[in-house]
């Protein structure tokens, strides 16, 4: 026998609603308001899961987010979901559940036989093994390791489920819908502020349904119904099943809502998450506590419950966690959970408290319960291993802490545990200065706020009913002042109390009790964390809290330590001689409950990754049968594959045509950038290494910018359009980047210039029409303007009109062939693109993608981003000629640095294949037979018009080793090729080609 | 973090990219001595503590901004215009708002 | 390049791309939850121009714009104001975007505006605007924009330039309910293509393409 349903009772519970789940494929029954974890208590269930490391068998032993143990993996196919703690899942109809960590079955686990071995895995034992001479060992053994360690699997279908991202703005966000949150809530919401109320759980509330009070004559149930009434009257939003995970920088707050979690699936378009990101004037954490356990030999058998999970369960849920229930406290609490229990139902054994004596009110009542009290005594161990048969009650000395003899060892069923309360300080940590000890409670207290907040109620260190209410409505009142509203909180008072109330249930300072037999004292549940390996850690001189952390992991499972972070301090502080407050505490990093990755993705997904950025000619690239590739956000066409056609069938047949007869490519992704100003012609002079101040109009010129530093930032054309106007292109790579790096020089460096720098990028369609026809192919398509040799010289730049639509042509050329750039209106691209494709009919004109732009490029030796990779110079790419000795501009006295002029400098070269065999780019050039490297290889293509395998590389002295023989070895394959040196400019090297 | 800015109110850090030490000046374009600019690139204090930083709002207005910024607590207690605007940035109404 | 030795023939023609876009505002079509909440809708101007002031101009600058457009504009950066021929936005200290109803209007302003004063930049054609309008209207631009549109901190005549998914917007509330997002021709498709998808859970259906004014 173990836990049942209690005939009546439960908060939360509906009992007109059974509804049906399974878990680990057994088919069970609870009710619409249980949790997983109440309905597989109500079921008799005990054994739930296997411990990370040791495989031991592990029962529910919380109500809420501390769940350490009873972690399961949720649903099944694609919506599977490891590692769900069964204590914060909803029930719903149909819910599939199945425990983890095991093998073959949770009741038989293969791998439990780790606990047979503990002594091999205690703390530092992969340190200890595998560092140094160990590492081979460790490459051996590290799957089997993987394998036996870790938690529920994680499926590797594609999530089904939508998971949105959002921001919300609010006065007051109050973290915590118990007693302290929702009247603070109540007063913020009066001041007229907008507020938020965000609580994890599906049910505000808090403890509140376990203080067995009214509240101005209400049930707890009812009351605080009418305070989310009167929050949602006045404006404030309710986010139930929230849980805020992340405290940042300028009061901004992370937060996931669980959404749909407590459904089969979502409702159609509805998110299964949403992640808020909430920015808040001022913030008041009411995040409550959480109970804590006491560290004795078998305190983590299936049964062993923290005794405020007991309760809650069977006032929330109607669950009797156990038939025979002993109760071990080291505070009133204890006695009073059992009292409690007692009327609820629940048959309660034994209280057993290390004091001497408690509180005569509280033994009188558990006598009158008939519930029997051993004071002065401890539990030392316990028995059963799948599930809690009993206990050894030993005296115990509370001034030496040694035990004493045996009391009783009485079979029981269910071991609710109080060692006190750990206020949940974790948000408060993440933004104010280090927790502060409290001798009373035993445990850490928020420190100094670094962001607007204020804590209140239990995670501020208030444990009773009445203090945490009015620290609630005083911190509400505290926020609307921090909000600049003069608290006009007369309508909000203190609700009235009745019943019995209880006072502050503060702790005897016992953390642990002696160990017992050989059985293992858990301090962290979810990372199988000992007290001997504390101790462990202690002799081996990981004695901060920081080192203890990571020695042993302890803390930094998924449940961050909320169970075992007092305790481990308690024990440390106790090995070294040291107060728990000299020891001090980690600091708390979010999140403070685990965030799925959708929710940090959102809707950032597969084909929402990033947005898709399209020239205006996208759809006729596409429906031409162009294969697309992304360059950035945007799409280009890398070659238009025919029928039968290879990529490499195709961009040969396009380069071939531009070389032979003309083609046409789209350039609408350059960066284009509005020059404009008096001063225009100067900031350009000063940006760019060449001069521009007195470029005439009607004239581009090519030009290089360098950073600072003196090093290659961009390369492209400025385009004089009027005297105080000029239109520069980018990289389209570095189209941004340029243009901030000008307002940066506009706006902090020379205030004075009157220049004003405008993308225009998007309003310029631009194609390039290249090849010995393209004089040809352009006069027949305009309607008006001449590009004849006289009225449109090389960088000359002319005016007219195709398919009716204004163009602008500069006669410029990458391909090294005769050439022009043609700019249009954005909405006429594809009008002016089909009319030149149109009027080269005649020619043969062939469209051409980016592998044919770049094989032409290659031959003539011209540089790209390949090439300007933040490391080199003009000099190394020889543009040296390009640097202005005239005048300065930005990077130019930087170049003469010393390493820039050193000879063995690596500069551009072009490399040959000896035999026929392609060069990869990223080889490395070595002299034949290998050695050190030369230089390395930036691009290379298979050349129609040289009809060979060429590349550009840059090489060590380089320019003295043109015909030189080298190799470039490429070790990931294990392909060496033999190179000849030559000039970068494999093809028409004196440029008569565009000269025409 | 959010960086309160002079011209689009607080926006979120995501909306900015960093620039580097405020306080640094450039040489002038007269300037010739290397070291002079090898200082203004390369040498930087990294102090602990209060710092002005260039931050370009480059997902909003597209203005320098000058944020003196807390390095250990990030806390931010100043945010003025950086550049040629900054005279009549303070001349708005609801300037340092 | 890359290494393209191993592709094999194609057979036919490939339409599918890297990454597909389908960002189309159909009219008449809807999606997403029922009934709809949410309209979304394309709208276009007659001239679109960017004003660039210099320092110390922008008073004589702010008053040429608010004569072109027969209203008077707002004191400082971050509000548009409208006539039923123009509508005027600060986006930043010293820079406009002059929205005029007719195409006639670029040639207007440019002519109106000394080089001495101000720089014109004429980017019609450089954006598309979309028009999304509904109680649900704000929460869709929350997701992706961190500003406060809560009415009285962002009212009716409040414009915001933010990002998008990465894209560059400038967001305009034209009342408390409808707002315009202008954004780059090249990424507005993709603006639309999120803005569909974000509208889903409130559901949306797509309007008749419209004007600005």
């Amino acid at each position: 026998m173990s836990g049942y349903r209690l005939p009546q009772g439960g908060s939360h519970l509906d009992r007109s609603r059974p509804l049906a789940f399974r878990f680990d494929g057994e088919p069970m029954q609870g009710f619409a308001g249980d949790t997983l974890a109440s309905a597989l208590l109500a079921s008799g269930r005990v054994l739930v899961g296997r411990s990370f490391k040791y495989h031991r068998p592990r029962g529910v032993m919380g109500a809420g987010p501390e769940e350490a143990n009873a972690l399961v993996e949720l649903r099944d196919g694609a919506r599977q979901e490891p590692n769900t703690r069964a204590t914060m899942t909803e029930l719903y109809g149909g819910l599939e559940a199945a425990s983890q960590n095991r093998w073959p079955s949770l009741s038989f686990d293969m791998m439990a036989v780790n606990d047979l071995l503990s002594p091999l895995f205690s703390a530092g034992f992969y340190y200890k093994t595998f560092m140094g001479t160990g590492q081979a060992t460790w490459h051996f053994c590290e799957r089997f390791i993987r394998k036996a360690a870790g938690l529920g699997r994680a499926t590797h279908l594609a999530d089904p489920d939508r998971y949105e991202k959002t921001n919300a703005f609010c006065d007051v966000l109050v973290v915590g819908a118990g007693p302290a949150g929702l009247m603070a809530a109540r007063a913020a919401t009066a001041a007229g502020l907008r507020v938020i109320l965000a609580d994890e759980n599906a049910r505000a509330g808090g403890r509140l349904f376990e203080d067995g009070v009214h509240l101005d004559g209400l049930a707890p149930a009812e009351w605080i119904d009418g305070a989310l009434r009167e929050i949602e009257a006045g404006g404030g939003r309710i986010l139930p099943r929230t849980s805020v995970y992340g405290y940042f920088d300028g009061n901004v707050l992370g937060a996931v809502e669980r959404v749909a979690d407590h459904k089969r699936k979502p409702a159609p378009f509805e998110p299964r998450q949403r992640h808020w990101t909430i920015h808040a004037r001022h913030v008041v954490l009411a995040t409550g506590a959480i109970e804590r356990p006491l560290v004795f030999s078998g305190n983590d058998a299936p049964g062993v419950m923290l005794a405020s999970a007991g309760l809650a369960h069977a006032t929330r849920y109607g669950v009797a966690v156990g038939a025979s229930v002993v109760v071990f406290a080291n505070n009133d609490g204890g006695a009073r959970t059992a009292i409690q229990l007692a009327d609820l139902g629940v048959s309660i054994k034994a209280v057993v408290d290390p004091r001497r004596e408690i509180d005569p009110a509280l033994a009188a009542a558990l006598g009158a319960r008939g519930i029997r009290l051993e004071t002065g005594a401890v539990v030392a161990a316990t028995r059963g291993r799948k599930a809690l048969a009993g206990i050894d009650i030993r005296g115990f000395d509370p001034i030496s802490g040694a035990l004493g003899a045996n009391v009783m060892q009485p079979g029981c069923d269910a071991l609710l545990v109080s060692g006190g309360w750990t206020p949940s300080v974790h948000l408060a940590s993440q933004a104010g200065s280090a927790p502060v000890f409290d001798a009373a409670l035993q445990s850490f207290v928020p420190g100094a706020a670094r962001e607007a907040w204020t804590a209140a109620g239990a995670c501020a260190g208030t444990l009773d009913l009445a203090g945490c209410l009015a620290a609630g409505l005083e911190a509400g009142r505290t926020a609307a002042n921090a909000c600049g509203k003069t608290a006009e909180n007369r309508d909000i008072s203190l609700p009235a109390l009745s019943g019995q109330l209880a006072g502050a249930e503060l702790p005897f300072p016992l953390f642990d009790v002696p160990a017992t037999g050989g059985a293992k004292r858990f301090v962290d549940f979810q990372h199988d964390v000992t007290a001997d390996d504390v101790d462990l850690a202690n002799r081996e001189g990981f004695r901060s809290v920081e080192h203890l952390k990571r020695y042993t992991t302890l803390g930094m499972a998924a449940d961050q330590g909320k169970t075992s972070n007092v305790n481990a301090i308690a024990l440390m502080a106790r090995a070294r001689g040291l107060t728990a407050p000299q020891v001090g505490t980690t600091r708390f990093r979010m999140p403070w409950t685990a965030v799925t990755i959708g929710a940090l993705a959102g809707r950032e997904t597969g084909h929402h990754f990033a947005p898709v950025r399209r020239t205006p000619l996208h759809d006729w690239h596409v429906a031409k049968g162009a294969e697309m590739m992304t360059a950035g956000l945007w799409m280009r066409p890398r070659a238009y594959i025919g029928p039968g056609e290879t990529l490499r069938d195709a961009y040969i047949r396009e380069a071939t045509a531009v070389r032979q007869r003309v083609g046409i490519v789209d350039v609408s992704t350059l960066g284009k950038i509005d020059v404009q100003g008096p001063d225009a012609g100067e900031f350009l002079n000063r940006l760019y290494t060449g001069g521009f101040a007195k470029l005439p109009v009607g004239k581009a010129r090519y030009g290089v910018m360098l950073r600072e530093d003196g090093i290659m930032f961009d390369d492209g054309t400025a385009w004089r359009l009027a005297p105080n106007r000029f239109l520069v292109t980018t990289t389209t790579a570095n189209a941004g980047a340029v243009l901030a790096h000008m307002e940066h020089y506009l706006e902090v460096v020379w205030p004075e210039l009157r220049v004003h720098v405008t993308s225009v990028t998007d309003r310029f369609a631009g194609m390039a029409v290249a090849g010995p026809q393209a004089r040809k192919v352009l006069q027949a398509a305009l309607g008006e303007g001449d590009v004849s040799t006289e009225a449109c010289p090389h960088m000359g730049i002319v005016r007219g009109r195709i398919a009716g639509a204004p163009v602008m042509i500069a006669r410029l050329s990458f391909s090294g062939e005769l050439a022009y750039e043609v700019y249009c209106d954005w909405p006429a691209g594809l009008a002016v693109w089909e009319t030149l494709i149109e009027a080269g009919k005649p020619n043969g004109i062939m469209p051409y993608g980016m592998e044919a732009l770049g094989t032409l490029r290659i031959e003539k030796g011209h540089i790209t981003g390949a090439e300007m990779d933040g490391r080199t110079t003009l000099a190394d790419v020889g543009l040296g000629g390009m640097a202005s000795r005239k005048k300065p501009y930005v990077g130019s006295t930087m170049t003469q640095r010393p390493a820039f002029v050193d000879p063995e400098r690596p500069v551009l070269v072009g490399l040959v294949s000896r035999d026929g065999q392609a060069i990869r780019a990223g080889s490395h050039l070595t002299l034949p037979g290998g050695g050190a490297s030369l230089g390395h290889v930036t691009a290379v293509t298979w050349s129609p018009a040289l009809g060979a395998n060429i590349a550009l590389a840059f090489l060590s002295r380089g320019r003295d080793r043109h015909g030189e023989v080298l190799e470039a070895a490429f070790p990931l394959k294990d392909e060496r090729v033999a190179v000849t040196v030559a000039d970068p400019c494999f093809y028409d090297p004196d440029g008569s080609r565009m000269h025409v | 973090m959010r960086i309160h800015c002079p011209c689009c109110g607080p926006r979120g850090v995501a909306e900015f990219s960093y620039g580097g030490d405020g306080t640094v000046r450039r040489p002038d374009l007269s300037v010739t001595d290397t070291d002079a600019h090898v200082a203004y690139v390369f040498e930087r204090e990294n102090p602990r503590g209060r710092h002005v930083e260039l931050w370009h709002h480059i997902g909003g207005c597209r203005h320098w901004l000058l944020v003196t910024r807390d390095t250990l607590t990030h806390e931010i207690t100043r945010v003025e215009m950086a550049g040629r605007f900054a005279g009549e940035a303070a001349r708005m109404p609801g300037a340092g708002a | 390049m890359s290494d393209v030795s191993n592709e094999q023939p194609r057979t036919e023609p490939q339409t599918t791309v890297a990454r597909p876009v389908v960002g189309r505002l159909v009219p008449g079509e809807a999606a997403g939850a029922e009934p709809p909440a949410l309209t979304l809708r394309e709208l276009s101007t007659g001239a679109l121009l960017e004003v660039g002031a210099w320092p110390n101009h922008l008073e004589k600058v702010t008053k040429t714009l608010s004569d072109l457009a027969g209203t008077t504009l707002p004191g400082r950066p971050g509000r548009f104001t409208e006539s039923p021929s123009a509508l005027v936005c600060w986006i930043a200290f010293g820079r406009f975007i002059y929205l005029g109803a007719a195409a006639e209007d670029t040639a207007r302003v440019d002519g109106a505006l000394e080089a001495e004063d101000a720089a014109v930049v004429d980017l019609a054609g450089a954006r598309r605007i979309v028009r999304i309008e509904g109680e649900a209207a704000s929460e869709v631009l929350n997701k992706a924009v961190a500003i406060d549109f809560d009415p009285a901190a962002f009212p009716a005549g409040a414009l915001a330039q933010s990002v998008i998914h990465q894209i560059p917007a400038v967001i305009l509330r034209r009342s408390e309910t409808v707002f315009d997002v202008l954004a780059p021709s090249s990424l507005a498709d993709a603006l639309i293509d999120w803005m569909t998808d974000a509208a889903l859970e409130f559901g949306y259906r797509v309007g008749e393409p419209g004007a600005v004014l």
